[in-house]
């Protein structure tokens, strides 16, 4: 058997991270590293520890269950048993771990596990809120803290492990593609906290400006604000520059289209690596933060070498001026025709789901007038949000100028009497 | 090994059958004073409609299954006759796993198997298309839309605890 072991020892860092214990199971059984006893009996215990779990589930009121749900319960007792699992790195353990222990003594550790996973992700969200960044962006600050704060209370371990439940929208700079539940929520923080401690070493009003040059509708947009400080930082860094300052002049990226154009893709690699090693000097970064931002270098590279060939650079380092020239004057479209109005009221109430709504006010709403009238008649609920996410914050401005100005000397204290001018002045909040 | 999701359904079937079967043995000595009697064959063909059941409407059950409770509740029904005795039995557990899902899983077993044994023997009086079709229909839209108030369940039927209590043949 040793030998067979030897044979097909099972590289566990390249099992199916999300159902771990199963494909584990599943290397086991095809490389017959287990008896056919011991793989039966696991199957039972395994039968025998879900029916106990559904009956729990059901507060012992029904026998039965939907098999969607027991399928549920079944992928939460494997996920928490894969959980534990992946605690011990050396195979010869694990097998062993599965020849002698009891499959319910594995789920309970595995809920142990998970309980311990929540903890610390609990104090790596704790540690991000001392730090967060005073930005414009309003998926980082919906995310963070209060976005994914409701996993901690609603992540159920014994029923629903593999689950995450609470909405993140904003993108890490390296996206987390193989792991679910609690794994998930703790990698996610992990990674957050990496792009913290780089980003932090900036100030905030020179982010958001480095955010405004990149887009002047950033704060809407799903961005990795990480990605961005990082690309200018490696960028002044090439140029010699004072990194801290963040910003890319139009000069500046002349002579950085010039220095680089003289290197090929290799040499380019060498020359970012290298602005790394003085970065990582100059902010005193420790060594996980630097792994995790030196994984922007290749795409950087690739990026810089097909920018130079367009002569574009300018989409990749920024420049706090980018956009800033643009005046901010609003002109209002041209309000819709009365009957035409009517027809489109009519019309948005029989479109049953608000993204075809949205298509529809997007093809044909111009004006801010016509909008505030289609707020009042079409839309209820969260709705709005949906329709405030349509309008630029210059638009959004102009709506709560025109609700305040009702509202008049008392606009501190007013509570408009319809719903989405209520909700458009919480909107920003 | 097949995906397990897929595979654990079929796995404990013998098992849980032959729980079943012990189950619906020691039901016989209790419906014998009410003249109801399950033969060897009646068991075996309420096993398999149990299977058939609870495919038909994407269930899983573990343990020996509500048939038991179906039994000791509706065993005084006077609209239950040894003819027809596990056919009736048999249709009774397929109302009742179809009404489980109608139901939202809103109503407990013992909930529900009450409320079938109260329309069985009145209104209906005996008949299960009545009771299918219009009294567990209506029943469970009203549990559906909140509109129905029932009381919950409190314990077990007298019915039930007289089971548990009886020590039957032995004596």
């Amino acid at each position: 058997m040793d030998q067979i072991e030897r044979l097909h020892r099972i590289n566990l860092r390249q099992l199916d991270q999300e159902q771990y214990f199963q494909a584990l199971l599943q290397e086991v059984y095809t490389n017959k590293l287990l008896a056919p006893e011991r793989l039966e009996s696991i199957q039972l215990e395994l039968i025998e520890l879900l029916g106990k779990e559904v009956e729990r589930y059901t507060n012992g009121e029904s026998s039965s269950v939907r098999v969607e749900k027991a399928q549920q319960i079944l992928l939460s007792i494997t996920y928490c048993i894969g959980l534990y699992l992946k605690t011990f790195s050396d195979f010869d353990e694990v097998l062993d771990i599965l020849r002698r222990e009891k499959i319910s003594a594995l789920f309970y550790k595995g809920m142990e596990t998970a309980a311990d996973r929540k903890e610390a992700s609990a104090k790596l969200l704790e540690g991000l809120k001392q730090n967060l960044l005073k930005v414009n962006n309003y998926s980082y600050h919906d995310s963070i803290p209060d976005g994914i704060a409701v996993f901690f209370n609603a992540y159920n371990i014994e029923f629903e492990a593999y689950e995450i439940p609470c909405d993140i929208d904003y993108q890490l700079f390296v996206p987390i593609t193989k792991l679910i539940g609690v794994e998930y929520i703790y990698e996610y923080l992990y990674r957050l906290t990496l792009e913290h401690n780089f980003t932090r070493h900036f100030s905030d009003r020179k982010i958001d400006k480095l955010l405004y040059g990149f887009h002047r509708d950033s704060e809407h947009m799903l961005i990795n604000i990480f990605e961005l400080v990082l690309t200018n930082v490696l960028g002044l860094s090439l140029l010699e520059q004072n990194i801290k300052s963040l910003n890319i002049t139009p000069e500046e990226l002349r002579w950085l289209n010039e220095r680089l154009n003289r290197f090929n893709r290799e040499e380019l690699m060498k020359k970012l690596e290298a602005a790394m090693v003085n970065i990582r000097e100059e902010l005193s970064l420790n060594q996980a933060t630097t792994s995790y931002a030196k994984q922007l270098l290749p795409q950087l590279a690739d990026r810089i070498v097909n920018n130079l060939a367009t002569d574009t650079l300018k989409e990749i380092f920024i420049s706090f001026e980018s956009n800033a020239q643009e005046k901010e004057v609003y002109i209002d479209g041209t309000p819709m025709e009365d009957e035409s109005l009517r027809a489109l009221i009519e019309e948005l109430g029989s479109i049953g789901t608000v993204t075809a709504k949205m298509n529809r006010i997007r093809e044909t709403v111009r004006s801010l007038a016509d909008m505030s009238l289609l707020l009042e008649e079409c839309f209820y609920g969260n709705d709005y949000i949906e329709v405030f996410r349509l309008l630029s914050s210059k638009e959004i401005e102009i709506l709560r100028g025109r609700i305040l100005e009702e509202a008049g000397p008392e606009a501190d204290d007013y509570i408009p009497e319809l719903e989405w001018q209520r909700r458009l002045l919480r909107f920003h909040d | 090994m097949k995906d397990m999701a897929d595979q654990f359904m079929f796995l404990p079937v013998a098992l849980l059958n032959r729980q079943t079967v012990t189950e619906l043995q020691k039901c016989n000595d209790y419906t014998a004073q009410y003249g109801l009697q399950l033969t060897d064959e009646d068991i075996h063909e309420l096993v398999e409609s149990r299977r058939e059941a609870l495919e038909k409407n994407g269930r899983i059950e573990f343990g020996g299954g509500v048939i038991q409770k179906i039994i000791i509740e509706f065993a005084d029904s006077p609209y239950l006759n040894q003819e027809d005795y596990q056919e009736t039995l048999s249709e009774l557990q397929e109302i009742f796993y179809y009404f489980k899902n109608e139901a939202l899983e809103e109503l407990t077993d013992d909930e529900l198997i009450r409320s079938m044994k109260k329309y069985f023997d009145d209104p209906c009086q005996g008949s299960l298309d009545y009771l299918k079709s219009t009294m567990l229909e209506n029943y469970c839209r009203d549990i559906r839309y909140g509109t129905y108030e029932y009381s919950g369940y409190s314990g077990y039927d007298e019915d039930y605890t007289q089971f548990l209590d009886w020590d039957g043949a032995q004596e």
